[in-house]
């Protein structure tokens, strides 16, 4: 009998414990859509609400009709997303599994080089120098994609998956004839979704929530990310204010940045899509997270 | 043998397709107008390419050059300016300041910006002459002037004061009047009055602003008759009573009193509880939430009636928020007047004399400015019946930042939106007497001087950490400075804010021993 009421009472701690957390995480977030929907002037009269005092959809019609175009940005976003997570899946995993093959010969000196970058960078300037004087990738699309395009901690857990595949699968197909290109697409990827999908989920977030690469290289505003539009947004209102001393017209310039209600929206449409991702690949988190530290 | 003289062709073949390659492009730069791209401070713009392809046209004919402004974020501008200057990076022209973390001064020290003492009487004459002489000081480093000063239409002297709600200040019969010139402690005991009285009618109100990014004494060295060496944030100030000698403006009266001041008004609730942490203040003032404020624009409502700014609390409208102004503090060009806003040229710029070329177009024809800081009249803005000047929603908006791209002053005020109407003549009238003022204000005696920060670095980041971390709790009143204030200089003592005040004392009494 008190066994099992102590069983109820550690649950429920348990389970307020979590409830808690899991408030601490959403009540913000509602709050803030809450906001996004409120009236400009009732906002500064009685501040925040998590049900709107007047309900208004104005931030959201200046979000998509202001100078800040969102619509463009997102269609940026959503293309580098896109075709980033796709590319470093591709290039990501076709360096790990060759890393893997034994017969190539040089693997071991390859691999090297592909650690190094884990432990040393050779810091902003000089990354900066190599984007615009070498490459000449400023002020393009795929700077926002080639920067992150492999990442030597996703080659290590993919050459460890890649290590659990049998060898005489790979051999077999040789035998029957498979070229090494086919043995890859057709056999030895088909087995690696679980971990291609979980990787690509964080490489997908990754690429979407990347702003320091657009605020170093992109120029023009049509090439402005979604991630960084709401960076500068949050940002621009304290940097004037402290430096209002400046000039007069700083004073004005603060009047025309978007209003509280308008950054909230961006708030919102900027973390719209990917949440939408997490769930539909939830089912492969689990075993995801589990890929390569465990040895069978 | 053979592979090296492969390598040897190789190179030669290299090297001679470098160099063909050279001279294929400066032919075409012959052809083509110049290219010359600016980088400046900016919200996104709407209807960009519209103007820009405008003022091209006026400034191909005119120099032949062809301007790509390139605008970039103010909570970025500053890291990607520095980023781009020590990568070496190209770029032509830039807005360039003293605050913000532009480094005008360090940038200047390392030879990133061109050396423009003959360029600009030469290229550039009516830029130079119109701006006066103490303000080219604040943009010299070693006797060489790095910079174009920006001429703002407020003028280059400052003069600080108060601001008092006019329909509260008549409500409850506050002499505001009687506190012109009077010192800033005695000014804010006597507002704690008036708002007392006037928090008793309206408690849903205000009565001051406190925030974290703004402290009426460390950011307002004026306002307390000091003016800061180097930088404002760092410690280290002098008072204009005695400017031979450095002192650390944390271990004063003046500031033990203030904050002892917004310790009381916090208890008394005058003030926001949060006031150390709130970055964003400005929905309070929309909301004409603010019974008294500081400010630094003037003439005031003693020396002037009817200037427009004095009329209405900051960012508020005058039928919303009435105001008065009151000035108190002297009227001084302050040393980093000129370096307050400016632009510099690269000196990596290939076409150094043209970018100098585009700084007097810029300063010089008015009508290639106004349309690239307001667009163009009847479409991005338009006048009233009564001559009041709007934009129109939607259009081309260059949100005020004009004072970056090249001076907003010019004798016939033809560089600004005016109203066409009494509040425009007003407005011009009021800003003449600033720029008369210019021409008699104190200089600072401090102009010239350039501190160079590099010996003491490490003391000065150990230092701004714990300003940071201290200023903004006691200006906000929510900790006892009787504690806190020796507390606050014991620490700023052992980050080694007595080297920093000595390095200045140094350099200072070496830069007068040899002027």
């Amino acid at each position: 009998m008190t066994k099992k009421k102590n069983h109820i009472l550690s649950k429920s701690i348990v389970h307020i414990i979590f409830i808690a957390a899991s408030l601490i995480c959403i009540l913000p977030l509602i709050l803030v859509i809450g906001v996004s929907f409120t009236d400009e002037n009732s906002l500064m009269m009685s501040g925040y609400h998590f049900i709107p005092k007047v309900f208004s959809l104005d931030a959201y019609k200046y979000v998509f009709t202001g100078a800040t175009s969102v619509i463009r940005a997102y269609a940026v976003t959503i293309f580098v997303t896109a075709a980033g997570t796709f590319l470093h899946l591709l290039f990501m995993s076709m360096l790990a599994y060759a890393l893997t093959r034994e017969e190539v010969t040089a693997r071991n000196k390859i691999s090297l080089f592909v650690y190094i970058p884990v432990l040393f960078s050779g810091g902003l300037v000089p990354y900066y120098m190599l984007m615009t004087r070498y490459l000449h990738l400023k002020n393009t699309i795929w700077v926002l994609i080639l920067v992150q395009l492999v990442s030597a901690t996703n080659v290590l857990i993919m050459k460890n998956f890649f290590r659990n595949i049998p060898q005489s699968l790979i051999e077999s197909a040789r035998i029957d004839g498979s070229g090494e290109f086919r043995t890859f697409f057709s056999i030895v990827l088909p087995l690696s979704t679980p971990s291609l999908a979980s990787i690509g989920l964080f490489v997908a977030i990754a690429y979407w929530n990347d702003w320091m690469t657009c605020s170093l290289y992109i120029e023009t505003p049509k090439l402005h990310t979604l991630q960084y539009l709401l960076q500068s947004l949050m940002n621009n209102i304290g940097y004037l204010q402290a430096n209002a001393g400046a000039s007069h017209s700083m004073e004005q310039a603060i009047l025309t940045l978007p209003s509280e209600g308008a950054r909230m929206a961006t708030c919102v449409l900027a973390i719209g899509p990917i949440i939408f991702l997490y769930p539909f690949l939830q089912k492969y988190f689990a075993k995801g997270l589990t890929i390569g530290a465990v040895k069978e | 043998m053979n592979k090296k003289r492969a390598m040897a062709l190789l190179l030669t073949g290299v090297l001679t397709a470098g160099m063909t390659g050279g001279t294929c492009l400066e032919v075409k730069a012959e052809d083509k107008p110049v290219e010359l791209s600016f980088y400046m401070m900016n919200s996104p713009v709407n209807d960009q390419e519209r103007i820009m392809e405008k003022a091209n046209e006026i400034i191909e004919e005119k120099i032949g050059a062809h301007l790509n402004l390139i605008m970039v974020d103010g909570s970025s501008y500053a890291e990607k300016m520095n980023l781009m200057i020590n990568s070496g990076d190209a770029w032509d022209l830039c807005f360039t300041a003293s605050w913000g973390g532009l480094n005008f001064y360090e940038n200047a020290q390392k030879g990133a910006y061109a050396d423009l003492t003959e360029l600009l009487p030469k290229l550039a004459p009516e830029t130079y002459s119109r701006v006066p002489e103490g303000l080219w000081d604040g943009v010299t480093v070693d006797d060489k002037i790095y910079a174009s000063v920006n001429y703002q239409q407020w003028g280059a002297a400052s003069r600080s004061g108060f601001k008092f709600r006019k329909d509260l200040a008549d409500e409850t019969g506050f002499d505001w009047a009687s506190l012109k010139g009077k010192p800033t402690l005695e000014i804010l005991n006597a507002t704690g009055d008036f708002i007392g009285k006037a928090l008793e009618a309206h408690p849903e109100m205000i009565g001051w602003e406190t925030s974290a990014n703004y402290s009426l004494f460390a950011n307002s060295p004026l306002h307390w008759d000091m003016e800061e060496v180097g930088d404002v944030a760092t410690p280290g100030w002098i008072r204009y009573d005695d400017p031979g000698t450095v002192i650390n403006q944390f271990d004063t009266e003046e500031f033990m009193e203030f904050c002892k001041i917004m310790r009381d008004w916090y208890d008394k609730g005058y003030v926001r509880k949060d006031g150390a942490t709130v970055k964003d203040t400005s929905p309070d003032r929309k909301a004409a939430k603010f019974i008294a404020e500081q400010t630094t624009g003037w003439p005031d409502s003693i020396d002037f009636e009817g200037n427009a700014d004095a009329e209405k609390m900051s960012m508020c409208t005058a039928d919303i928020a009435p105001a008065v102004a009151v000035s108190n503090t002297r009227t001084v060009i302050k040393a980093g007047a000129g370096a307050n806003a400016a632009v510099a040229v690269s000196s990596q710029s290939p076409n150094i004399e043209k970018a100098v070329e585009l700084i007097e177009l810029l300063n010089t024809d008015d009508e290639l400015y106004m349309l690239i800081t307001q667009g163009e009249e009847g479409t991005d803005y338009v006048y009233g019946e009564d001559g009041t000047s709007t934009l129109v929603d939607g259009k081309y908006n260059f949100n005020f930042n004009e004072w970056q791209l090249g001076q907003s002053y010019s004798p016939e005020f033809t560089r600004a939106r005016y109203d066409n109407n009494e509040s425009g003549e007003k407005q011009k009238e009021s800003q003449s007497i600033v720029f008369a003022a210019d021409k008699e204000a104190d200089v600072s005696p401090l102009s010239g001087f350039v501190f160079d920060p590099s010996p003491v670095k490490t003391q000065i980041a150990n230092c701004s950490s714990v300003i940071t971390e201290m200023v903004p709790a006691l200006s906000s009143g929510s900790i006892d400075p009787e504690k806190s204030v020796p507390e606050f200089i014991k620490r700023l003592e052992g980050a080694g804010v007595n080297d920093i005040i000595a390095e200045k004392q140094a350099q200072l009494d070496a830069w007068s021993a040899e002027s």
